[in-house]
C-alpha cells in the first residue's frame, strides 16, 4: 500500500490513518463470524448443572456379609443431556457392625470397574493394575485416591433395605 | 480438453506450481509417505461418508445400526473394516512420515510452519482415532472412551471442566456419543482440511527439502516432479491402500458386546497405537499420576512443536547433528518399547468372551442373553484355552463349557433352578432359555 503514488506525497500521517482504517474494517468483517462462533462456543463449553443426589434402595442388613463383599447393582434413572438414561452401576457392600460400607466399583484412577478378588480379599482394577483393600484404601498401583464411598443409610428395622445416596 | 483448459486454466496452474517443478536430486522413496497418508485419508473420508449413511448417532440405536450394517448389508462388514484398518494404517504412515522429516532434518528453516502444520495433522489423526472409538457403542468403545476422557480430566486447572464438555453431562452417558460424533464428523474434518491446505501450500511454496545438504544450500536439482516422483508416490499409495483392503478383508473389524457400564467381566484395552501412553500411565502412581497423564505427553508435544526453533543447527545430515538424532532414536525406542510391553502386559482373566458374530441367530441370541443374565459374574468359561469371566462369591459355580445339560433340559432348569446361589430366570421366555442352552452346548465343542 505504501508504495502507491497517491500515498507517497505525505507518507507519515496518511499511512498511519489508512492502516488504522484498514484494521478497523477488517475487525468489522470479523464480527459476523466471531459473534456466532462465540455464542456457539459458550453454549457448548458452559458447565452443566450439578445433579441432586438420589436415594436408591439396596439390600437389608441381614443380606450383607461382614467377612466379604456383596456385589450390588444399583439402578436408577437420570437425565444425561437430551436423554433419560436408565443407569446401572456396581456397588460393593460390606457390613461393619451396624453400619454398611458401600464402595463404588469405579476405579479412582481412570474409571474402569474394579473386581473383587475373593481369594485375596481385595479389589483389583483390570486397566492399570490398581488394588484396594476391603475399606477401599489404595494398596498399590496408580490410583490417586481411595474408592468412592456412597452414603449408606441403615434403617432401624433390620428387614428394611439399606438406602444408598447416589 | 482444450476447451476446458482455455476456460479453467487448471493445467497451467498445476504446471507452474506442482507437476512441472524440479525436485532435488536427493528426493527418493522415503518422500512418498506423505502422499500415501493422503491417499489413506481419502479412503477414510469416502468410507466414513458411506458409514454415515447407515450409522445412527444415538446411544440407543448406535450399536444396532452397526450390527445391521455388519450382518444385513452386502459388503457392510468390509466397509466398516476398511474404515477401522484405515485408521491404523493412517497412524503408521503419518508417524513414519514425521520420523522421515525428523531424521532428514526437513523441518529446518524455512520449513518450520510446514512441520508445525504436520504436527497438527498428526494430532488430528490421533483425535480421529480416539473419537471414532466410541461410535459403535460397544464395550471397548465405552471403557476406552471413559479412560481417555478421564486422562483429559487430569489436565491441570481446566481438566474437570474439559471432562464435562467432552461427556456432555455428569460422567459418561448417552449424550457423550453425540459430542464425539460431532467432533469426529464435523470439528476434526474442518481442522484437518485447514491444516492440510496450509501444509500442502507450504510444501508448494518452499518445495521439497533436499536431504544431504546444509539448510543454506539448495542442493543439486533432480528431475521434474511429474511423472518421475509421482510414479513412486502412486506405487506406494497403491501399496498402502492395498494393505488396508487386505487387513479389512482378512482380519476384519471387531465388534464387542453392547456397552454395559455395570459389566465387571470386562478388561478394557485400547487399540495398539494407544498402547504406549496406556503403558506410560501404569508407571506413575498416586499423586504422580498427572505426570504420565499430562506432563509427559504435553511436554513431548511442546518439544516437538518447538523443535525447529530450538534446533538451530544448519546441518541436515544425521552424522552432523548427534544430539537431535540421539533424542529421536531414544523417543522412537521408548515408544516401541512401551507399545510392546503394553501388548504383552495383560491380565490373564476377566475378559468378555468374544461375540459369536458369524454364528446362527439363535446362538447369537443365546450369547446376548448369557451376558444379560450376567452368567459370567459367577461362572467362568474357557474358550480356545483362554479363561473368560470371573468367579464371584460362589467359587463352586461350574465353568460354562462343562455344563452337562441338553439345551431343552437347561431351558427347564433355568426356569426354576431351586437353588439358593443360582438364580432362576422365569422372565426369559422358553425360546430364550433354549437359546441359552444352545449357546452353552456350542461352548462344549
Amino acid at each position: 500500500m505504501t508504495t502507491e503514488p497517491s500515498d507517497s506525497r505525505d507518507l507519515p500521517t496518511n499511512t498511519t490513518r489508512r492502516s488504522w482504517l484498514e484494521m478497523f474494517v477488517a475487525m468489522l468483517l470479523a464480527i459476523p463470524v466471531l459473534g456466532p462462533a462465540l455464542l456457539a462456543a459458550w453454549v457448548v463449553i458452559r458447565p452443566g448443572k450439578r445433579a441432586d443426589p438420589i436415594e436408591v434402595m439396596a439390600l437389608p442388613l441381614a443380606e450383607i456379609p461382614s467377612d466379604g463383599v456383596r456385589t450390588f447393582r444399583v439402578q436408577y434413572r437420570r437425565q444425561h443431556g437430551a436423554f433419560v438414561e436408565d443407569v446401572e452401576r456396581v456397588v460393593y457392600l460390606r457390613r461393619k457392625g451396624n453400619n454398611v460400607i458401600a464402595l463404588s466399583a469405579e476405579c479412582t484412577h481412570l474409571g474402569c470397574n474394579v473386581h473383587f478378588d475373593a481369594a485375596n480379599k481385595k479389589f483389583a482394577c483390570p486397566c492399570h493394575k490398581g488394588t484396594f483393600d476391603l475399606d477401599g484404601a489404595v494398596l498399590g498401583g496408580p490410583p490417586p485416591a481411595q474408592l468412592r464411598r456412597l452414603k449408606a443409610i441403615v434403617p432401624t428395622d433390620a428387614a428394611a433395605p439399606v438406602r444408598l445416596e447416589i | 480438453m482444450g476447451w476446458l483448459e482455455s476456460r479453467l486454466g487448471l493445467g497451467e496452474i498445476l504446471r507452474k506450481t506442482a507437476t512441472g517443478k524440479i525436485t532435488p536430486r536427493s528426493t527418493g522413496w522415503l518422500h512418498t509417505l506423505g502422499y500415501a497418508a493422503l491417499s489413506v485419508l481419502l479412503l477414510q473420508g469416502i468410507s466414513g461418508v458411506a458409514l454415515a449413511f447407515f450409522y445412527v448417532p444415538a446411544a440407543d440405536h448406535a450399536y444396532d445400526s452397526i450390527r445391521f450394517l455388519e450382518r444385513d448389508v452386502a459388503q457392510g462388514k468390509l466397509l466398516r473394516a476398511l474404515h477401522h484398518w484405515g485408521a491404523s494404517v493412517m497412524v503408521v504412515l503419518v508417524a513414519l512420515h514425521a520420523l522421515r522429516v525428523f531424521f532428514q532434518g526437513g523441518y529446518k528453516a524455512p520449513r518450520e510452519l510446514t512441520w508445525l502444520a504436520g504436527l497438527g495433522l498428526l494430532g488430528v489423526t490421533l483425535g480421529f482415532a480416539f473419537t471414532g472409538y466410541l461410535l459403535p457403542w460397544d464395550q471397548k468403545a465405552y471403557f476406552a472412551t471413559k479412560v481417555g476422557v478421564n486422562i483429559a480430566g487430569q489436565t491441570p486447572a481446566i481438566g474437570e471442566h474439559l471432562q464435562g464438555v467432552l461427556y456432555g453431562g455428569a460422567g459418561i452417558g448417552p449424550q457423550t456419543l453425540n459430542r464425539f460424533f460431532a467432533l469426529h464428523v464435523l470439528v476434526l474434518p474442518a481442522a484437518l482440511i485447514g491444516l492440510l491446505v496450509l501444509h500442502l501450500y507450504l510444501i508448494q511454496r518452499h518445495g521439497i527439502a533436499p536431504t544431504r545438504t546444509r539448510t543454506d544450500d539448495a542442493g543439486e536439482p533432480g528431475k521434474p516432479y511429474h511423472p518421475y516422483h509421482t510414479l513412486k508416490e502412486a506405487l506406494v499409495a497403491i501399496l498402502a491402500v492395498g494393505l488396508v483392503f487386505f487387513l479389512a478383508w482378512r482380519v476384519g473389524a471387531g465388534l464387542e458386546a453392547e456397552a454395559d457400564p455395570a459389566d465387571l467381566d470386562y478388561d478394557p484395552r485400547p487399540d495398539w497405537y494407544f498402547y504406549a501412553p496406556f503403558q506410560l500411565l501404569k508407571l506413575f502412581k498416586g499423586e504422580n499420576e498427572v505426570i504420565g497423564a499430562f506432563w509427559i505427553p504435553a511436554g513431548l508435544g511442546a518439544l516437538l512443536a518447538l523443535l525447529p526453533f530450538l534446533d538451530r543447527n544448519k546441518e541436515r545430515v544425521a552424522r552432523k547433528r548427534p544430539i537431535a538424532v540421539a533424542c529421536g532414536i531414544l523417543f522412537a525406542l521408548a515408544t516401541i518399547g512401551l507399545t510392546v510391553v503394553g501388548m504383552t502386559d495383560r491380565p490373564t482373566h476377566f475378559a468378555t468372551p468374544p461375540h459369536p458374530l458369524g454364528a446362527t441367530k439363535q446362538l447369537r441370541e443365546g450369547y446376548d442373553l448369557v451376558r444379560r443374565g450376567r452368567c459370567f459374574s459367577c461362572h467362568q468359561v474357557v474358550i480356545d484355552g483362554v479363561t473368560y469371566g470371573q468367579l464371584g462369591e460362589h467359587d463352586e459355580a461350574p465353568p460354562l463349557q462343562e455344563t452337562e445339560y441338553e439345551p431343552e433340559d437347561l431351558a427347564d432348569f433355568l426356569e426354576d433352578t431351586g437353588m439358593d446361589n443360582m438364580p432362576s430366570f422365569p422372565l426369559f421366555s422358553a425360546a430364550q432359555r433354549l437359546a441359552i442352552g444352545r449357546y452353552l452346548q456350542a461352548l462344549r465343542r
